[in-house]
């Protein structure tokens, strides 16, 4: 275990608060000391992985580990009294690990600097704007701390061996052997009990060295199979890593397999050569031209979302969204199942093809992938009793429930959240346009409050402008300006909101591109930056930079300018070698520039969005 | 996609009558050796397509047209072919089949249509705008000076005929006026409301109607079942959807059936949701962000253009003169819609053409299998049909023979249409003349801009 958690602790000598904590309680971070004996089982003082009440994810196999082990713990769980059964540990060990990719993504969330959230917000707001969280919070240090030193004993116990090794059949058979023998010892002592019978287990094991590996295993078997069955469901929901465009290979292959024909654009960045990009041009007359080819495999609703995105028509991480689930809801309502198939599975293709054909016409937001992700949990979990059209109404009726209640109702409260952040004589900036900021300023007018708004915008969508046009005739006074002039008007402003199209779980955010540098300059201002986001758009994953995923947009967008037509030196640039034009969509802020991420469970530091990502998805997946 | 296909093949068109005949229904006219329908329906085919409605007006045109199809389109397209009492006009058969029309959108053609108009992203284009019509505009094909020399103020008046006054928005999306171009005597009359509500209106008279519109079959149908006397759909049926775009009756009205009843809820939710928060995320050409960026404008049901890009070749074989055209363009500019390969002399002569000595075949000819020439004949920019037989110093420029002519020597014929099993006896010329089928020119005769039609017996 030592071996295993040092590179951690070792790694991060700045160490950081994650999740809920009171602010009174920094807990001791001394040292990584050797590990305590008898950890005690208070919330005081925590363990020597000095694992914060929201608990640093354990590296993947964690859980696998814990499984194995599970004979040997359960004795000794039971000997210290703990009432803890199978179901109370799982919480522990059943991180989902695709949420947390590696030990060293982990480490990377727990480096930053010690969160500011506390700057010009009261954080005792934050522990209580989380009140569902906390009982939760709590519940799992219990198990925590109780597990640890579980662990820990059974590891001294046993050899330290790596349980990786492979081998051989003549061990197995060995090993098959003395597993034998020892439950014929212990049959023979059968009066003493099972606790009695697990110390022998331990002892023939120690003698044995490999075999405590393969007796655990296997008696383990059942339990991991119920655990993989879940495990493969999850992967499924995941959707499949994202596709390498600079992999020549599996672009081919990807290509034969798409509905619609894209040509790939030349003159790419040599950066961002795994993302898609195709010449603008080219989509739209292909998707129309099959228009009635594609009747077999996209239902015409979710055709007319697919065009729409791909014009650009629905735009925007909500509106996208909530035009999908229409979509699908339309599909699903036309849907019959085919004789000799089931609804579940043939209907899960059906999304599937769906999602690639709007995958094809756009990449889809991190919105609508929790979105399918929630419609395929809803799908196969489907009981079984319901009939065709019941299951359908069904998926109807949660297809609107999360509209309503993830996109819709949340926004409310984070509006709601939000105009108790804007007092009156404020100057609020914002960038490009976003609906839930959107809706902030003008729930704040609507109250009455005093305020003036900046819009900064930027070329080449100039999103602000319509947000603009809103404000104005909504009677609130208006700055517009460029993201040029940001470092002169920031002296004015006393707070920055912004929106994102997603926000990862270390707190890092995704939003239009030129968010960062807002942000950025916000911060160096002391000017707190608010981004408002809807929890279902938060993301497990994390990502350290922009150029690993992002969408990269038209280069004719940037190198023509609207209303100017006198030739530029940009005309006919796909045909000068040497000159790449990059027109990158999204971008990502760290979470050091962001005070507080206003979600529908509150407002929170954006270091505790990596414990609404795990709350949420358990609501999600699990109701 | 939930899309049917009606074409409307017509039956024996009157504007084109020495042509058609009784045995020849307008449908099946041949464009340079093929049937004009046969080019809308390989278009359905190149789509897609797999199932048709072709609507003929009249029985005896309906079998002939069924057994062309039947013949010819075995195992390629579904379709089906349904007679309609001659002269109810387009309207008028739209209403005869009403009962067989059950998608939820419905594309309407002629099938005099000439084309290679993208009919998917016609559809695609109604859908995206979820559209009560969209419209098909070309752009008015500028055809060269016409070398046949025909009278050309009669040509004028028939092209102005086809020439429309269309208003559109400012972003080329929405119908906003549309006049047909005879209609209009001096002044243009435009709606009030409309102009109000769009701010802006763009009129043009260089777009032609297409005849290819898509429908939403409800609306299509409750509008026909309102107005009884409309008979065309186009003179009576568009206009109409585009005046009343801002104030329909449509969807108020009880006559609407309750499917789309409730389609038109959703549709005012999704407006809510949209206003509500999508707003930012919704820009130009989309319902939202016209009804935010402008209160006043409610739009209840929306006119859609699709304007045919300018390299697509649009006609429709609606006159002799069309016809002529339509065969030039086929044989010159459009020949890649024919599909034939052309040889190195710019013609597509067939190998089993047999060619006396010292005859030419010019660029922009077509000469179908079977046909014989004699010596010293000249053909220029015409089209031969098959098993032709012509003598020898035979001139034909800027002509039209269809099948099975014979052409006696030294006869001259110019700009003219000639039938199939005609019988030109030889020294005859004829310049500009319709000759209908089965007639017989007799030697030496002389006619100029006439039409031959055998007598009926």
């Amino acid at each position: 275990m030592d071996v295993r958690r040092v590179p951690r602790t070792v790694s991060n000598p700045k160490v950081r608060q994650v999740g809920f904590f009171a602010p009174g309680t920094q807990p001791d971070r001394s040292q990584p000391g050797p590990p305590a004996a008898s950890p005690p089982l208070s919330d005081a003082s925590p363990t020597e992985n000095s694992l914060s009440p929201v608990m640093i994810p354990p590296p993947r196999n964690l859980s696998t580990e814990l499984a194995r082990q599970f004979p040997h713990v359960l004795p000794v769980a039971s000997l210290r009294g703990g009432s803890r059964g199978a179901d109370s540990s799982i919480p522990v060990g059943s991180y989902n690990p695709s949420e947390f990719q590696s030990p060293a993504e982990a480490t990377d969330f727990s480096e930053d600097p010690s969160p500011h959230l506390g700057r010009r917000n009261s954080s005792g707001k934050l522990a209580t704007s989380l009140p569902a969280g906390r009982f939760d919070m709590e519940f799992a240090k219990q198990n925590n701390v109780a597990t640890l030193p579980a662990e820990t004993r059974e590891q001294n116990t046993t050899s330290s061996k790596p349980f990786k090794d492979k081998t051989t059949k003549a061990e197995r058979r060995a090993i098959q052997e003395a597993q034998r023998a020892a439950k014929a010892a212990a049959r023979g002592e059968g009066s003493k009990g099972p606790n009695a019978a697990a110390p022998a287990n331990n002892n023939t094991n120690a003698s044995l060295g490999k075999l405590k590996k393969e007796s655990s295993s296997t008696a383990v078997s059942e339990k991991r199979s119920g655990d993989r069955q879940p495990d493969k469901d999850k992967k499924k929901d995941v959707p499949h890593p994202r596709m390498q465009f600079d992999d020549t290979n599996r672009v081919e292959k990807a290509k034969k397999r798409s509905v619609v024909k894209q040509t790939e654009s030349k003159n790419r960045v040599e950066l961002f050569r795994h993302l898609p990009q195709y010449e603008h041009g080219a989509w739209l007359p292909d998707v129309e031209s099959k228009f009635f080819q594609l009747h077999n495999t996209v239902h015409p609703a979710v055709y007319k979302v697919g065009l729409s995105f791909l014009t650009g028509d629905v735009s925007g991480g909500n509106a996208r969204c909530i035009a999908m689930l229409k979509a699908f809801q339309e599909s699903i309502k036309d849907y019959s199942t085919p004789p000799e198939k089931s609804l579940v599975r043939d209907l899960t293709t059906k999304i599937n093809g769906y999602v690639s054909f709007l995958i094809e016409c756009r990449p889809l937001s991190v919105s609508m992938g929790n979105a399918i992700r929630f419609l395929k949990s809803q799908i196969t979990n489907l009981p079984l009793h319901l009939s065709e059209p019941e299951s359908k109404e069904k998926l109807i009726s949660d297809i609107d429930h999360f509209i309503s209640e993830k996109i819709l109702l949340a926004d409310k409260v984070i509006v709601n959240h939000a105009v108790t952040k804007i007092n009156d004589g404020d100057v609020l900036l914002t960038y490009a346009s976003s609906s839930a900021v959107e809706m902030v300023f003008l729930h704040a007018h609507e109250l009455g409050k005093q305020f003036r708004v900046v819009i900064v915008d930027s070329r080449p969508k100039l999103e602000g402008q319509k947000l603009l046009l809103r404000l104005t005739r909504m009677g609130i006074s208006c700055t517009y300006t460029h993201i040029n002039a940001v470092s002169y008007i920031m002296h004015e402003v006393t707070r920055v909101f912004l929106g994102a199209s997603s926000v990862l779980s270390n707190g890092t955010v995704y939003s239009r591109v030129g968010t960062a540098s807002i942000a950025m300059v916000a911060h160096q201002f002391n000017v707190p930056v608010l981004i408002c986001c809807e929890a279902y758009k938060f993301h497990e994953g994390v990502q350290l930079d922009s150029i690993c995923s992002n969408e990269l947009g038209n280069p004719d967008a940037i190198s023509k300018v609207p209303g100017r037509n006198e030739s530029s030196c940009l005309d006919g640039w796909i045909d000068t070698e040497n000159l790449q034009l990059l027109n990158l969509t999204y971008d990502l802020t760290p979470s050091d520039y962001v005070s507080m991420i206003i979600t529908d469970f509150g407002m929170i530091p954006p270091t505790s969005v990596a414990v609404i990502v795990r709350e949420y998805r358990h609501e999600n997946l699990w109701t | 996609m939930d899309f049917q296909i009606v074409v409307l093949a017509g039956g024996f068109s009157k504007t084109l009558l020495p042509l058609v005949s009784k045995e020849l229904p307008k449908a099946l006219l041949p464009v340079a050796d093929r049937p004009v329908l046969s080019f809308i329906l390989e278009l359905l085919e190149q789509s897609g397509i797999k199932n048709a409605i072709v609507v003929v007006e009249g029985e005896s045109a309906a079998l002939l047209i069924s057994a062309w199809i039947s013949r010819a389109f075995e195992d390629r397209l579904n379709v089906e072919v349904i007679a309609v009492p001659e002269d109810v006009g387009t309207a008028g058969a739209i209403r005869e089949i009403g009962h067989r029309l059950t998608a939820k959108d419905i594309l309407v053609l002629s099938g005099d249509l000439v084309t290679e108009i993208p009919l998917g992203a016609v559809a695609a284009a109604h859908r995206r705008h979820d559209a009560m019509v969209t419209s098909v505009l070309c752009s008015v094909t500028v055809s060269g000076p016409l070398d046949s020399g025909a009278s050309s103020a009669k040509d004028k008046g028939k092209k102005a005929a086809r020439v429309n006054i269309i208003g559109l928005d400012s972003t080329k999306t929405f119908l906003l006026h549309i006049a047909a171009g005879a209609d209009v005597e001096k002044d243009i009359r435009v709606q009030k409301s409309i102009l109000h509500s769009f701010g802006q209106m763009e009129i043009r008279s260089d777009l032609m109607d297409a005849h290819m519109y898509a429908f939403k079959r409800s609306a299509l149908l409750d509008v026909l079942s309102q107005n009884d006397k409309f008979d065309s759909l186009r003179r009576d049926v568009l206009p109409y959807l585009v005046q009343t775009q801002l104030k329909s009756t449509l969807s108020s009205n009880g006559a609407q059936s309750e499917e789309n009843g409730h389609d038109k809820d959703t549709l005012q939710i999704q407006k809510k949701m949209f206003s509500q928060l999508g707003n930012a995320s919704i820009p130009n050409g989309s319902y939202a962000s016209n009804l935010l960026s402008d209160p006043i404008l409610k739009q209840t049901h929306k006119c859609v253009v699709y304007i045919a890009n300018k390299t697509k070749y649009c006609a429709r074989l609606n006159s002799i003169q069309a016809f002529s055209d339509i065969n030039r363009d086929l044989v010159g500019d459009a020949n890649h819609l024919l599909g034939y390969t052309l040889s190195s002399q710019n013609n597509i002569v067939d190998p089993s053409v047999i060619l006396g000595s010292k005859t030419t075949v010019g660029p922009q000819c077509m000469v179908r299998e079977g046909s014989e020439m004699g010596d010293k004949c000249s053909v220029k920019k015409s089209i031969i049909g098959r098993h032709c037989r012509i003598g020898s110093n035979v001139k034909i420029s800027n002509s039209i023979v269809m099948n099975h002519v014979s052409i006696g020597d030294g006869c001259s014929i110019q700009g003219s249409i000639i039938c199939s099993n005609v019988q030109i006896q030889e020294r005859a010329s004829l310049k500009d003349c319709q000759v209908g089928a089965g007639y017989v020119v007799t030697a030496g005769g002389d006619y100029k801009g006439e039409s031959l039609v055998k007598k009926e017996k």
